[in-house]
């Protein structure tokens, strides 16, 4: 009778054990198709906040601790885990995109910013421009397996689509880095562009402050690479084949990065120094067009046949239609603002700028060219980034 | 049950003490190793020692234990204790001094932002950070919507290379930014045609210097001066042309005088859509321009290269210019000036220029062009309109060709009227030594019949050729150095035919 009295109550306990279970678990996914968000990353409130792309509502923000002033954010492209580095922390964070749960924080190098993330979604490289070092973890063990020395302010880097490489461009340096991604080890080092012999002439600008290699752009069959040099005004041409530089091709002043368009023909090239852009045409590796455009270019998104350049001091988006290579009028985005960057979803309609200063996200519709303001994303909106989004990139 | 456990235990000591015991006795004991017990026998001895005593032995040995290990045990579990306790504070002010040390020691203080916020106000004077329910909570009055600006907090950690490098943005752009840019001109002219006592071999030079001052004094303002003396000789005061061998001779108002070139105010309005310059302006720099030839620091000396010599805009003076930049492929452009020779009002005589200008590519042929028309009016007179177009076309990302063509009408008293052409094509890298180094090829071609500025004429018409080459050779960000020859071709000024090849070297630095 006792035991049978016993058996009956520890049934009981289990079974409820087992619902309660359950019940956390189910309520603890908010995000069940991460295709459906736009991740924001706010450095000022130290947080990623998750937007819902129907409802343009905040559906959740995961808190990464005091002073981390998170850079760069990224989904995997399994869209499990959203990756960002603190700039000020040095470290990165990973992130359960489904139960928006900060999963683990591993330390990095000094100052991370720009990151990508392996087409298998497997390894997480993640660039420190202050430490000259790109730090490489595994997203299945989330564990660090090393901090590759031996860069110059490496800030975006770039994965081949099939994962066997990875370029890192150097701002602090004139050259490419190739990473073996098995070995994960520094393979070759590729010059863009020879150092002019009047540069020694020239000390004020070349010995003080140096404006290299900020982004390897691949174009989007994956066969070249379009590296833009700040100092030198120059854009070279990577054939990842043979891991070579093919062509050199002059652009305008002080050229921030290149932004491949949607169809894969042209290449938009942003000049900070003449505040003008240049349209290169991909076959012919030719400028086709040089033309007038704002000051503090930080990027460039594509949608209906326009680039929409972003200037982030003017308040303006500039753009361009890219059949007829003329400039197709501005859009004012508001007063005063710091406009940042900007994802386009997958469908290639909508455009999701980040603007810090007012703390909101401006959703520029592509082929009206009409604005819809999102506020309150969190403090100093720094970034976007959409799962399979068209264009996904930091500044 | 526990006894019988603490029983055997003690007995199993006991025994192997006592074996130890003896073994130690029976060997220190002993003369020699030889004679020493065999460890069986032993054994022996133990275990009858085991059977007579144990039950005291045990007793003693547990009282023994008890006594002598139950301090120890007291004191080792206190010192465990306190350590414990002491290793877990001096964790917590590691972990304290680490947040510090994360907060404030190795950066800085927080960042603050000056941010614009929305706030209602009620009507006596209280405000609030939000709507309520649209009346005031005390007298029950309307809320005004307003705003205003306040400091706000932020969670971001700067470097201290950071925050000077954000001051010194700050103090830049509250400030005057002052800009020096100075030429000097040398060019020796060998004659080839003309007149004997024409010069030949002479040596020219000038120089001149721009003091540029430039604020901000409001969003989308600007304030802009330039400051400029002018001094030397130039070989337009020896050697009569229409084209003039160095531009700055043209600015030349007073030699080696200071005096205010420009000052001007510049806003944008309607969406900056619009942009309003007002004051003392410089026509040229707002029509006529081209990015091939326009500039006679950087591109050709030969003013007839450096702007159309029918738009013979005023000297600069009081006027107003309007543009309006949509940023698509077309600009509309206006502009006013006092006109020549005005004194009572700038009404008098004003000076006025109409310019469209059109982005263009051959559908997609070429690399972009712009197109430009002006036309121009000094109050009714036929004699004082003209007007002239002006390309800029590229034909690769490196080469460009220019044209310009003006058009003057001129009084009836000439049988036709005044024509200008002028045209070349510029080069740039790969077809340099250096990667921002350029070179140009420009011809001009006038034919002028009047004019006020060639009223020494007395018959037919001035008929002018002249080709310039250049090469800039860019050295550094401050520092250019350029080689010209110019070949005045034919000009027929005062009836003479002249010919002349004039080699310069420029110097130009800004900073």
């Amino acid at each position: 009778m006792n035991k049978r009295y016993l058996i009956s109550i520890l049934f009981v306990v289990c079974l409820s054990f087992l619902f309660s279970v359950m019940g956390t678990a189910k309520k603890k996914i908010i995000i069940k198709d991460p295709r459906s968000v736009c991740v924001i990353v706010n450095r000022d409130s130290n947080d990623i906040s998750f937007m819902s792309l129907k409802t343009n509502k905040i559906i959740g923000k995961v808190f990464l601790g005091k002073w981390v002033n998170p850079h760069m954010a990224v989904m995997t492209p399994d869209g499990r885990k959203v990756v960002t580095g603190g700039t000020r922390s040095n470290k990165v964070y990973i992130i359960d995109v489904a139960t928006l749960t900060l999963l683990k924080v591993i330390p990095a190098d000094i100052g991370p910013e720009h990151l990508a993330i392996s087409p298998d979604s497997r390894f997480y490289y993640q660039g420190n421009p202050d430490g000259d070092a790109v730090t490489i973890i595994d997203l299945v063990s989330l564990k660090r397996i090393k901090n590759l020395g031996g860069f110059a302010e490496p800030l975006n880097i770039t994965f081949l689509p099939d994962g066997s490489k990875a370029y890192v461009a150097n701002y602090g340096g004139h050259w490419v880095g190739v990473i073996d991604v098995k070995r994960h080890e520094l393979l070759k080092k590729i010059k863009i562009g020879d150092m002019p012999s009047v540069s020694q002439l020239d000390p004020k600008k070349y010995l003080s402050e140096i404006k290299g290699i900020s982004n390897a752009t691949i174009t989007r069959d994956g066969r070249y690479l379009y590296c833009a040099d700040g100092d030198l005004g120059i854009v070279g041409v990577i054939d990842t084949r043979e891991d070579k530089l093919i062509k050199i091709i002059r652009v305008g002043a002080d050229p921030w990065r290149a932004y491949p368009s949607p169809d894969g023909k042209k290449m938009v090239v942003v000049n900070n120094g003449d505040e003008t852009i240049s349209i290169i045409d991909v076959r012919k590796n030719k400028v086709i067009a040089t033309l007038e455009a704002g000051p503090d270019m930080v990027g460039v998104n594509f949608s209906h046949g326009k680039a929409f350049v972003i200037s982030s001091s003017s308040s303006f988006v500039y753009v361009y239609n890219l059949e007829s290579l003329k400039p197709a009028g501005r859009i004012k985005i508001g007063r005063n603002l710091e406009l940042q960057t900007a994802a386009t979803d997958a469908a290639g309609e909508k455009i999701y700028l980040t603007s810090s200063r007012d703390h909101s996200i401006y959703i520029i519709n592509g082929k009206t060219n009409k604005t819809t303001r999102v506020p309150n994303v969190g403090l100093y909106p720094w970034g976007s980034f959409i799962l399979e989004g068209r264009d996904n990139y930091c500044h | 049950m526990l006894q019988d456990i603490y029983d055997s235990i003690t007995l199993v000591i006991i025994n192997d003490l006592t074996l130890h015991y003896m073994i130690v006795l029976l060997e220190s004991t002993s003369p020699s190793r030889e004679h020493t017990l065999p460890i069986k026998e032993i054994k022996n001895i133990g275990e009858n020692m085991k059977i007579i005593n144990i039950r005291f032995l045990a007793c003693l040995f547990a009282c023994l234990t008890i006594i002598l290990l139950l301090p120890c045990t007291l004191i080792f579990a206190r010192n465990k204790n306190s350590t414990k306790a002491s290793r877990e504070q001096r964790i917590e002010q590691l972990e304290k001094r680490l947040s510090d040390l994360e907060g404030r020691a190795i950066l800085s203080d927080p960042e603050f932002i000056i941010k614009k916020k929305v706030i209602w106000v009620c009507k006596n004077g209280h405000q609030h950070d939000s709507k309520l329910d649209g009346k005031c909570p005390f007298d029950n009055l309307p809320l005004k919507k307003s705003f205003t600006y306040q400091r706000e907090k932020v969670f971001r950690r700067q470097t201290i290379g950071e925050q000077i490098a954000a001051a010194q943005s700050e103090q830049d752009s509250k400030g005057i930014k002052i800009g020096i840019s100075g030429t000097t001109m040398f060019q020796t002219p060998f004659r080839l045609k003309g007149r004997n006592s024409d010069i030949n071999g002479d040596f020219f030079g000038m120089g001149s210097m721009d003091i540029f001052f430039i604020s901000r004094p409001a969003l989308y303002t600007m304030f802009f001066a330039d400051v400029e003396v002018i001094g030397g000789l130039s070989p337009d005061n020896q050697i009569a042309n229409i084209s003039f061998l160095n531009s700055d001779g043209v600015r030349l108002a007073l030699n080696k005088t200071l005096n205010l070139r420009e000052g001007w105010m510049r806003t944008e309005l309607f969406g900056q859509n619009l942009i309003v310059v007002v004051g003392m302006l410089d026509l040229t720099n707002y029509f006529d321009l081209n990015t091939a030839a326009n500039d006679e620091t950087s591109q050709f000396i030969t003013d007839a290269l450096v702007n159309n010599l029918l738009l013979a805009p005023p000297t600069n003076g009081g006027g107003v210019t309007l543009i309006f930049d949509p940023k698509t492929d077309l600009k509309l452009k206006l502009g006013f000036q006092r006109g020549r020779n005005v004194k009572r009002s700038l009404t008098d005589k004003v000076f006025t220029i109409f310019e469209v200008d059109y982005l263009f590519n051959f559908f997609g042929l070429f690399p972009e062009g712009h197109y430009r028309a002006w036309y121009r009016l000094e109050g009714t007179n036929k004699e004082n309109m003209a007007w002239g177009l002006r390309v800029d076309q590229k034909l690769t990302a490196s080469i460009t060709s220019f044209f310009r063509f003006g058009h003057e009408f001129t009084s009836s008293r000439f049988a036709k009227n005044n024509f200008f052409y002028s045209g070349g094509l510029q080069f740039k890298t790969p077809l340099t030594f250096s990667i921002r180094d350029s070179w140009a090829l420009g011809f001009v071609y006038s034919d002028i019949a009047s004019g006020e500025n060639f009223s020494n004429l007395t018959t037919g018409s001035i008929q002018e050729y002249l080709v310039e080459a250049y090469y800039n050779l860019f050295l550094t960000e401050n520092l250019k150095i350029s080689f010209h020859l110019q070949y005045l071709i034919d000009s027929n000024i005062e009836t003479i035919k002249r010919s002349y090849l004039v080699p310069g070297i420029r110097t130009q630095f800004d900073f």
